[in-house]
């Protein structure tokens, strides 16, 4: 097995919006090949944090690297290596699904036989063979997801940003996302924002808890039960955020 | 129905009303905007209008004798504003066809005795017509009792220079001009907008799409619908209302694209400046208002206000509307309209580049 490395790390993160601070002084590493989970009560920061990593935001203060570039000044060598999965599920609803995913992998110029298979391995997981050619306008939510999801995927990215990526989805379709999460991580890193801690509990092998925009905890979930004396991550969850 | 309900529905409508500064600014200042536009620019007692005048005197009695009474009761008429005497009735042709005048007497000789008063004037505005008809019917009643002339011998006429036009044959570069801008202006702001709140904006900026192609590649895509509403209105106005005007169709086709391109700029500096759909809406339909006020494509120049006829100059419809007036309604060629159709031009390049920057100013905050 090959060692892992640091591919993101998090230095002390400060990001704002105007005077407002939505995360500070945030530090954590993701290694290679990892699930990390980022925690976190609605407006703790996480999509903040989210959105300095994936290149829409500059930090106030700190220092973030993806891959081993600076999110500060490498925006461009950055964006070729992600794949980003917004809240929103952000297609065009008058677009088949088949031509968002070819117009979400035209950037990456991949080679045509390359692209057609991403296209049919992907569909297959997400189980949206059927609909590749029918409008966004006419799917579900769950199915706009899994499209969602196949668009982040398509170009095969080395580091998958995930924005509460199974939020207001049925049971099933929430199995079949995991299922993509699961089978994708030999392939690549996947940083997730969630606040269904059961599922980060099953899917992350580190997660970081985020509370009014301060780190709050952070570890793997069994380490963060047993240091919190808690049965499970919803119980450390809560003593580390407490009630409402 | 229980009344409570109703008036807990109207409370909300108030406090949402209310709240929402935006449309807040928009219901009170709307209103105050748009009379004082209508004020200042509807008027349909037109006066003063520029007349330039010729009086051939030689070898007539009564012009040798009262040309300077001419001059006279044809300045002290309430429609016409003497602003030249010119030599020729050449001149009085050019001055109306270069815009210099809206009118242009002329008064020559009719036999020996006899004399006779020919009212030149551009037609190419219907309310200019009628108050023309009006002032020369004026002008010849003064003339009778003055000169105490038979009225055999003194002949009034009109000649309108451009053409007889029917009302809407009159106001078709107009209509061409907003019905492009609507659709253009709107159709590139909202298409900003419902990209702006689906996210996909957002996630285009992750890719290694560029800002520069994401937004010209939306302004070239977005310009298939300046070519279609151009020959949509262009097909409308000749197929089936039959305009009979001048100007070759593919000309007057270019020119709506080009009016179509410029809204389109427009519509992405909108898009800069608003958050919803609503919004993007609510201000192309104030937009097209002040607009349809300002280009004086229905209302003659003349009698708007002064500070209107300066705020003309800044509403790129005034150009467009010119341009194809001259075009369609006065015969001119591109090269005659070639400095409406330059200022069109750089309005297209600023409403481009401040929405270029406007917007990627607004996507790089998000």
């Amino acid at each position: 097995m090959s060692k892992r490395h640091i591919v993101i790390s998090v230095d002390n993160l400060t990001v704002k919006y105007g005077g407002f601070v939505a995360a500070e002084n945030i530090s954590f590493k993701v290694f290679s090949n990892q699930v990390f989970g980022i925690l976190g009560p609605n407006g703790a920061g996480k999509t903040s944090i989210l959105r300095v990593l994936t290149t829409l935001m500059k930090p106030a203060h700190g220092k973030a690297v993806v891959g081993s570039y600076d999110v500060a000044k490498n925006v461009k060598d950055i964006r070729p290596l992600i794949g980003v999965v917004p809240e929103s599920f952000a297609l065009y609803t008058y677009l088949t699904a088949r031509e968002n995913l070819l117009f979400f992998s035209k950037p990456y110029h991949l080679a045509k036989e390359l692209q057609s298979k991403n296209i049919e391995r992907v569909s297959a997981i997400l189980k949206i063979q059927d609909r590749l050619d029918d409008k966004i306008i006419t799917f579900s939510s769950g199915m706009k997801q899994k499209i969602s999801i196949a668009c982040a995927v398509i170009h095969n990215p080395k580091i998958l940003f995930m924005d509460e990526p199974t939020i207001g989805l049925d049971p099933k379709i929430r199995r079949t996302i995991w299922k993509l999460i699961a089978d994708s991580k030999e392939k690549m890193t996947i940083l997730m924002t969630t606040h269904y801690l059961e599922e980060a509990e099953q899917m992350c092998d580190n997660v970081a808890i985020i509370d009014q925009g301060h780190m709050v905890a952070q570890g793997n979930p069994l380490e963060l039960n047993q240091l919190h004396s808690a049965q499970s991550l919803e119980e450390v969850f809560i003593k580390c955020t407490g009630e409402e | 129905m229980p009344l409570s309900n109703l008036l807990e529905v109207v409370k909300k409508e108030i406090r949402q009303l209310i709240r929402d500064k935006r449309t807040l600014a928009l219901v009170l200042l709307q209103p105050v905007v748009i009379i004082l536009f209508l004020g200042f620019c509807l008027h349909h007692d037109v006066s003063d209008m520029d007349a330039f005048v010729f009086i051939q005197e030689t070898g007539n009695y009564h012009i040798e004798k009262h040309s300077q009474d001419i001059l006279e009761v044809i300045e002290e008429c309430e429609a016409f504003h003497i602003t030249n005497q010119v030599d020729s009735t050449s001149k009085i042709y050019d001055a109306i066809r270069d815009g210099e005048a809206r009118v242009g007497v002329i008064c020559n000789s009719s036999g020996w005795i006899g004399f006779k008063l020919t009212f030149v004037y551009d037609s190419t505005n219907r309310m200019i017509d009628g108050v023309v008809k009006e002032g020369m019917a004026n002008v010849s009643e003064e003339l009778l009792d003055i000169l105490i002339v038979q009225p055999q011998y003194f002949e009034v006429q009109s000649e309108s220079h451009f053409g007889e036009y029917t009302y809407f044959e009159s106001y078709t570069p107009g209509i061409l001009c907003l019905a492009t801008f609507w659709v253009c202006m709107s159709i590139s702001s909202l298409s900003v907008i419902m990209e702006k709140t689906s996210g996909t904006i957002e996630r285009l900026l992750t890719t290694p799409y560029s800002k520069v192609e994401i937004i010209v590649g939306k302004l070239i895509g977005n310009s298939m619908a300046a070519v279609s509403a151009s020959i949509t209105s262009i097909s409308i106005v000749f197929w089936i209302f039959g305009a009979d005007v001048k100007g070759e169709i593919p000309i007057i086709l270019l020119v709506s694209i080009l009016v179509g391109l410029v809204s389109l700029g427009h519509g992405l500096l909108i898009s800069a400046f608003v958050e919803s759909e609503r919004e993007a809406v609510q201000i192309t339909a104030y937009l097209f208002l002040i607009y349809l006020f300002l280009s004086n494509m229905f209302w003659p120049l003349e009698n708007m206000h002064w500070s209107m006829a300066y705020a003309r100059l800044g509403c790129f419809l005034t150009y467009a509307v010119n341009a194809l007036d001259g075009i369609m309604l006065k015969g001119y060629s591109v090269l005659e309209v070639e400095q409406d159709l330059v200022i069109l031009g750089i309005f297209g390049l600023f409403f481009l580049l401040t929405g270029i920057l406007a917007f990627r100013r607004k996507i790089t905050k998000t």
